[in-house]
């Protein structure tokens, strides 16, 4: 079984961010994106890196060092979790070369584990990029010694263990309901819908009132109770993060004997399941008692729009995956009620009106991910249709951006609804409240078109790679919200008597680069997207 | 109907493509484009139907340049490729709807020529499931459907007989000499010699990206010779 797991893992890890495909092609346009892709991709890991190490530097300065290893142990872990739990089904039971893998003497617990693995791998990328910056900072600063020193090394390989499995156990639940129901996309919807809402409820009800009184002397008080409230959370964090403190080689092995325990329990578990839901999901279920009756013609428009619902809540990927900023702008929208935005940053140093800008950073998380930015690349292997169909650039991407319109209108006008309950705007203010956003999401969509068209990505063999990994994925799952925080920052930094006018002039300048963009997109020769 | 003139189509850094290549399909032809694999015949196609830009040359259908104006030719011509990759995620009917809803084809008429090519193939009653459950060949007969719904002057076809079962070839050669009975014309690619013989009035045999014959079936096979054997003589004298 061992070289059927290493030659199937090979198999796994060759293709993984189509870098294989990418060290073979001659195609300009593919390495190009490829090379685009990296670049992102390599900011995001600078940032992450940077990030890490001044907060893990912040703790220690401000005399809470012994925070750093449970804080880095459960971030990594949350982040794995986060980065895999949405695809983990999709990697787990792929469906391309099925027939010729189940053809083949080939163990099923082989294929199982060699793409846990891959997750794995990912998990270990992400546990890299957050633990070590912390091992660093804390290693140079507290001095933990040698042996507590190679624990934490040791760590970083461990702590992606546990989160990969939930998120495979996650995938498994996910996909094995899904498998048995006629409408898949809709069932994982509603069931990622429910785990988001679930998640910012819980996060809201952990109790934080030992925490209150903040008090810059006292950090060391606040670490210890933190510290206990991770443990409450999630233990591995601090039998891995404690080793780190202490060197306890006891609490070490009490981390690495779970990991391996649950990791062999969700194993046993995919491997059990594994064929059942496979045969799930390969049986198509086809009535064959299909009666021609009247039938409807619709507008050129309409069709396309039509097209564009079917294409989008046919797919569970895309749809969890471009939801969740909606469903979490309703969620901030609703948060106005409880939080008082003034009073979060009353501590600052500077004077800002963070009221002003509430509006605008509703649009950007409304704007996260949005299914305009890979809607191209969606169209996959049958772009050839539309290729040959008597339909102009300009029609095509309007069909597209009205279908994004219509899909995120409902959460626009539920969030705005409830912010101008919470914030009881004046006249004035409710005017920008409402023109802003609407431009800052006219702008997003239409920067997400023009992205999409100079990276795509049509050649693809899971919709995975072109929601989560593909350039245009990434940019435009960022890019939204950068444009609403550029938005943003002119806002909270003017005074009552200045807002209306730095308002009006944000709006214009909003409104003129989505006109000119929107142009430049219709202008595109479609022949050039490969 | 079809007036290739010059076509070239290099893929940059490979030698592979089309190299001045001249064709010319008439009203009522049946057309076919026969060569080995790689020789360039696809990529001929997608030329003609926009897919692909080209080097040179000029393509002329019905009268229209398809550089000049893409969209006036493609509402004059139908394109089934080598392997019908369609919306899975619609329905057989759904798809067909869409298609005639993009030719603007009134809902009376689109009933008509659905029922009439979906029972000629017998997959009326799968027109309501999704296409993700259709095999191979009934994705083919679709896509012949939908591209005959909206009434093309050309049809243009790529290796239309791949998947097809004996019957629905049949209907499909009868419905190519229906095209051509109302001054339609049909240009597609086949390995299938014995049919490209039996059926077409003219053929093109490329190699290479380069033309090495092409004109009436009945001028370039004679003698009592087979356009197997036409053919098998031509592409060995270019390789000697």
């Amino acid at each position: 079984m061992m070289w059927q797991i290493k030659v199937l893992t090979k198999l796994e890890l060759a293709n993984m961010f189509s870098l294989n495909v990418l060290r073979h092609t001659k195609d300009k346009k593919a390495r190009k994106n490829g090379i685009a892709l990296g670049i992102i991709i390599g900011l995001l890991m600078v940032m992450v890196i940077a990030y890490v190490g001044a907060l893990c530097y912040g703790y220690i300065k401000l005399g809470a060092g012994e925070i750093v290893p449970a804080y880095i142990v459960f971030m990594s872990s949350i982040f794995a979790l986060v980065f895999c739990a949405f695809k983990a089904g999709k990697i787990i039971f792929k469906d391309n070369c099925y027939d010729i893998l189940t053809s083949m003497p080939i163990r099923k617990t082989s294929l199982v584990i060699s793409r846990y693995i891959r997750l794995y791998m990912e998990g270990l990328v992400v546990s890299c990029l957050i633990m070590i910056p912390g091992i660093v900072v804390y290693g140079i600063m507290v001095k933990p010694g040698l042996p507590a020193t190679m624990l934490g090394i040791i760590s970083v390989v461990m702590v992606p263990i546990i989160p990969i499995a939930l998120s495979v156990l996650l995938g498994v639940i996910i996909t094995g309901i899904s498998s048995r129901m006629r409408n898949k996309a809709l069932f994982e919807t509603i069931f990622v819908v429910i785990i988001v809402v679930a998640v910012f409820s819980i996060s809201a009800l952990i109790p934080t009132e030992d925490l209150e009184g903040f008090d810059l002397q006292a950090m060391e008080g606040i670490a210890r109770k933190l510290i206990d409230m991770l443990y409450k959370i999630y233990p591995p964090t601090i039998w891995f993060g404690q080793a780190m403190v202490e060197g306890s080689l006891l609490r070490f092995a009490m981390g690495m004997v779970v990991s391996i325990v649950i990791l062999v329990i969700v194993i046993s578990i995919t491997v059990m399941n594994f064929e059942k839901i496979n045969r799930g999901l390969h049986t198509n279920t086809a009535k064959h008692n299909y009666r021609l009756g009247e039938l409807e013609n619709k507008t050129i428009m309409r069709a396309l729009v039509s097209r564009e619902a079917k294409r989008y809540f046919s797919s569970g990927t895309y749809v969890t995956n471009t939801i969740i900023g909606p469903v979490m702008a309703v969620i901030f929208a609703v948060s106005l009620f409880f939080v008082d935005m003034s009073d979060v940053i009353k501590d600052l140093p500077i004077t800002i009106n963070i009221n002003a800008a509430i509006p605008v950073l509703f649009a950007g998380i409304l704007g996260m991910n949005m299914p305009i930015a890979t809607s191209i690349s969606m169209e996959g292997k049958e772009f050839w249709i539309i290729r040959t169909l008597p339909i102009s650039a300009r029609e095509y991407l309007k069909g597209k951006l009205r279908f994004n319109i219509g899909l995120i209108a409902p959460f626009f006008l539920v969030g705005e609804l409830i912010m101008i309950i919470a914030l009881k705007p004046s006249v004035l203010e409710l005017l920008w409240m409402i023109a802003l956003p609407v431009a800052i999401i006219m702008c997003i969509l239409v920067v997400g078109l023009a992205v999409n068209l100079r990276f795509p990505k049509l050649k693809w063999d899971s919709e995975v790679e072109v929601v989560k990994q593909s350039a245009s994925g990434m940019i435009g799952g960022l890019g939204g919200f950068l444009i609403a925080l550029v938005a943003a920052i002119p806002l909270v930094f003017v005074t009552d008597s200045y807002f209306g006018m730095v308002s009006c002039v944000e709006f214009l300048v909003i409104v003129l680069i989505t006109i000119l963009l929107n142009e430049k997109n219709n202008k595109f020769d479609m022949k050039n997207l490969e | 109907m079809l007036k290739i003139t010059n076509l070239t189509k290099c893929y940059k850094g490979s030698d592979k493509g089309v190299h001045r290549l001249n064709m010319h399909i008439e009203k009522g032809d049946i057309y076919a484009f026969i060569g080995h694999n790689g020789a360039g015949k696809t990529t001929t196609l997608k030329c003609v139907t926009g897919i692909h830009d080209f080097d040179e040359g000029e393509i002329i259908i019905d009268g229209i340049n398809i550089r000049e104006n893409p969209l006036e030719c493609k509402r004059r011509f139908a394109y089934i490729p080598d392997n019908p990759d369609l919306y899975e995620y619609l329905t057989g009917i759904q798809y067909l709807n869409f298609i005639a809803d993009i030719f603007q084809v009134g809902a009376k008429e689109r009933r008509d020529k659905i029922e009439k090519y979906a029972d000629a193939f017998e997959i009326t009653e799968s027109l309501g499931d999704l296409i993700s459950t259709y095999s191979h060949g009934m994705k083919q007969k679709l896509a012949i459907i939908s591209a005959l719904v909206h009434e093309p002057k050309l049809l243009i076809l790529d290796e239309p007989f791949v998947g097809l079962d004996p019957k629905a070839a049949v209907i499909l050669k009868d419905m190519m000499r229906e095209i051509c009975a109302n001054k339609g014309a049909v240009f597609f690619s086949t390995h299938v010699l014995d049919v490209a013989e039996k059926l077409c009035n003219k053929v093109a045999i490329i190699k290479d990206g380069r033309l090495l014959a092409s004109g009436n079936m009945a001028d370039i096979v004679k003698n009592g010779q087979s356009l197997e054997d036409i053919f098998m003589e031509a592409i060995d004298d270019v390789a000697d």
